[in-house]
């Protein structure tokens, strides 16, 4: 009860540098678990996305942020092959930025203590590098579409296996660079 | 303004070493290459792009992120900007983060910790703006680019007297997007001694008994002094400066000045450390026993040092520290000095008053500084006058200080209480030691007249 009382009082001391980085949170979750969600869905299936999209914003520096994530990614498995919808461009790429975002934001949220005064530079900074990257990230997926012929390629063993090996090679190539000194 | 408090005041920025411990990655690190990873197996053996173009900007972050990384610790430095504060008076504080690093920091996030005394309010400022923020014992978040020192001004008031901590300082550093950490830096602490304000206080009254034919007190005896007592004839051992020119010439003989000798005085200020009482609020709120004790014996000791007399400094406690006696400004900021080391001390055995008697001079005025809540502190006053000693007892219980009404008797018994604690200042009265409440300037005026009164007269002393 004296933890509760102390965390209701600890409220007041939230700065609003903090709470908007966490309402980016709360909004990316939102948005993409909205995007990436199967059309039709009952208005009920809202309020539990609502209520899912708080748990990364009130708990950034947790596990939430990535099971938000993966169930983002597995609704969107879900609709384009259990319900073989035709995602358009544009919401493949809002699903894409609402994840990056809610990765992004949560990090920066993460780091940030609750009732820190916080330099409006900080802010400016981390908005202009995500920027930066998504920039990027769509530019790539320019290329991708031009060169590529179509969402669903279908390739042989062969290149099934080499396929397997770049992308392992991506990400024990992401984990060494986290991890060198 | 800007030199720190003390030789030790500024702190040497921390050394840092280049070891690949300074820095760990963040759960954000693994969150974003566990989750591109997946999406980048489920596209190739799916046979998707659009997972692919899902992944690609969690991969690119973390690439773009950890292309450049920091290996050295931010420095740190923590220093003070006021030499000697008094209660009430503003104290400031600046942490300087430095970045020596190759790239720079997304954000450093700075800790402060300080005496709940100090009201420190403060935030990042820009080196060229000088734009300061609002807080009060927060976690400050500041940018630091790389090869840059970015200052933390904090700036309040000391609310209260006391030897008063500031630090330590810690700061961590976050970069590559908040994928990686720094291990924290911390400073050490520094110490802040805060003056007790002077509450004003002046006494007008001649001092009961001087000890020599010098100092600042006009004395009742003819002799060498500035007062002017009145106009007689040249005898035998008067200084021709004296000489009184204009009654000479008109009565043609030789008059002098007649003046009154000065003398000075020895004060004895005793506080009673046995007990205390109340709560403290600092400057502007409620005061404790000792808060009005040590201001209280700060604005006697002002006054008579002023005044030119010796001041020395007695603890009626367990410590039962001394201040020699001595005179000058020096003397009063050492009183303030010791004023800072003043704590409650409860003892089970404590000196009487004729113990205490044996250090103080037969002279001195002794003004004792006691809210006469132990009932040895009246033993120890009415030893003291016993003596011989003249004692001038200040009291300095809060008028405002309430019990805290524990049952239905308490109002009952805190009532009796206070009937016999007047009861006992009544008899310390008869034994001729006067109590007067402490209230600032005048305070001790009228007892200092009846003090002054009754060392005139013969008195009987136990020896």
């Amino acid at each position: 009860m004296k933890q509760l009382l102390t965390q209701v009082r600890d409220l007041g001391r939230i700065t609003g540098g903090p709470l908007l980085v966490r309402g980016i949170v709360f909004v990316a979750a939102f948005t993409g678990l909205l995007l990436a969600a199967p059309g039709g869905l009952p208005a009920r299936m809202m309020l539990g996305f609502l209520a899912l999209a708080a748990v990364p914003a009130i708990a950034p520096g947790g596990v939430a942020v990535t099971l938000v994530m993966l169930a983002t990614v597995a609704m969107w498995l879900a609709d384009t092959m259990l319900f073989l919808a035709e995602p358009s461009m544009g919401r493949l790429l809002g699903t894409a930025a609402a994840l990056y975002l809610l990765h992004n934001a949560a990090a920066l949220a993460a780091v940030l203590p609750y009732d820190a005064i916080v330099d409006n530079q900080v802010l400016l900074r981390w908005a202009v590098r995500s920027a930066l990257v998504l920039g990027a990230a769509g530019g790539l997926t320019i290329v991708l579409v031009t060169v590529l012929p179509g969402m669903y390629i279908t390739t042989p063993t062969v290149a099934l296996v080499v396929g397997l090996a770049v992308v392992a090679a991506a990400v024990a190539l992401l984990t060494r660079l986290g991890k060198r000194p | 303004m800007s030199q720190g408090a003390s030789p030790e005041g500024d702190l040497e920025p921390v050394a840092s070493t280049d070891t690949g411990d300074n820095w760990a990655p963040t759960r954000a690190l693994s969150r974003a290459v566990l989750v591109a990873g997946l999406l980048l197996v489920a596209a190739v053996l799916l046979g998707r792009t659009d997972l692919v173009i899902l992944a690609a900007p969690l991969a690119l972050s973390v690439a773009f992120a950890l292309a450049k990384r920091p290996r050295t610790l931010p420095g740190l430095r923590l220093s003070t900007v006021e030499s000697f504060p008094v209660e009430g008076g503003d104290l400031g504080a600046t942490v300087e983060v430095e970045n020596r690093d190759v790239t720079g920091y997304d954000l450093t996030v700075v800790h402060l910790q300080h005496s709940p005394w100090l009201r420190l309010e403060g935030g990042a400022v820009d080196p060229g703006a000088g734009r300061r923020g609002r807080g009060g014992n927060r976690p400050y978040v500041t940018l630091v680019p790389r090869g840059v020192a970015t200052a933390v001004e904090l700036a309040g008031p000391a609310v209260r007297w006391g030897r008063h901590w500031l630090g330590p300082a810690s700061a961590h550093a976050v970069a590559a997007d908040g994928l990686l950490v720094s291990r924290a830096v911390v400073t050490g602490a520094l110490g802040v001694k805060v003056y007790p304000l002077t509450d004003p206080f002046k006494a007008d009254e001649a001092m009961p008994r001087a000890a020599g034919l010098v100092g600042q007190h006009r004395s009742r005896r003819p002799g060498e002094g500035g007062e002017l007592a009145g106009v007689r004839q040249f005898g035998p051992g008067d200084r021709l400066r004296r000489v009184d020119w204009r009654v000479s010439l008109r009565t043609e003989r030789l008059h002098v000045a007649a003046t009154l000798s000065d003398r000075d005085a020895e004060v004895v200020v005793l506080l009673d450390l046995l007990a205390d009482a109340g709560r403290s609020g600092g400057i502007g709120g409620a005061s404790s026993v000792l808060d009005r004790s040590v201001r209280a014996a700060a604005a006697i000791a002002e006054h008579y040092l002023h005044r030119g007399d010796r001041v020395s400094v007695l603890e009626y406690g367990a410590q039962a520290r001394r201040l020699r006696p001595a005179s000058g400004r020096r003397q009063y900021l050492t009183v303030l000095e010791w004023l800072l080391d003043a704590h409650p001390s409860p003892t089970a055995q404590e000196r009487g008053g004729a113990q205490l008697a044996a250090g103080i001079s037969a002279a001195a005025l002794v003004v004792v500084l006691t809210p006469l809540l132990d009932a040895r502190s009246a033993s120890m006053l009415a030893g003291l006058a016993r003596s011989g000693r003249f004692v001038v007892a200040v009291d300095t219980l809060p008028s405002d200080l309430t019990s805290p009404p524990v049952n239905t008797w308490s109002d009952v018994s805190y009532r009796l209480w206070k009937a016999e604690r007047e009861n006992t200042m009544g008899q310390l009265g008869e034994h001729g030691v006067p109590v007067v409440a402490w209230a600032g300037a005048g305070s001790l005026d009228a007892v200092l007249r009846d003090v002054s009164r009754l060392a005139a007269a013969p008195k009987a002393v136990l020896r």
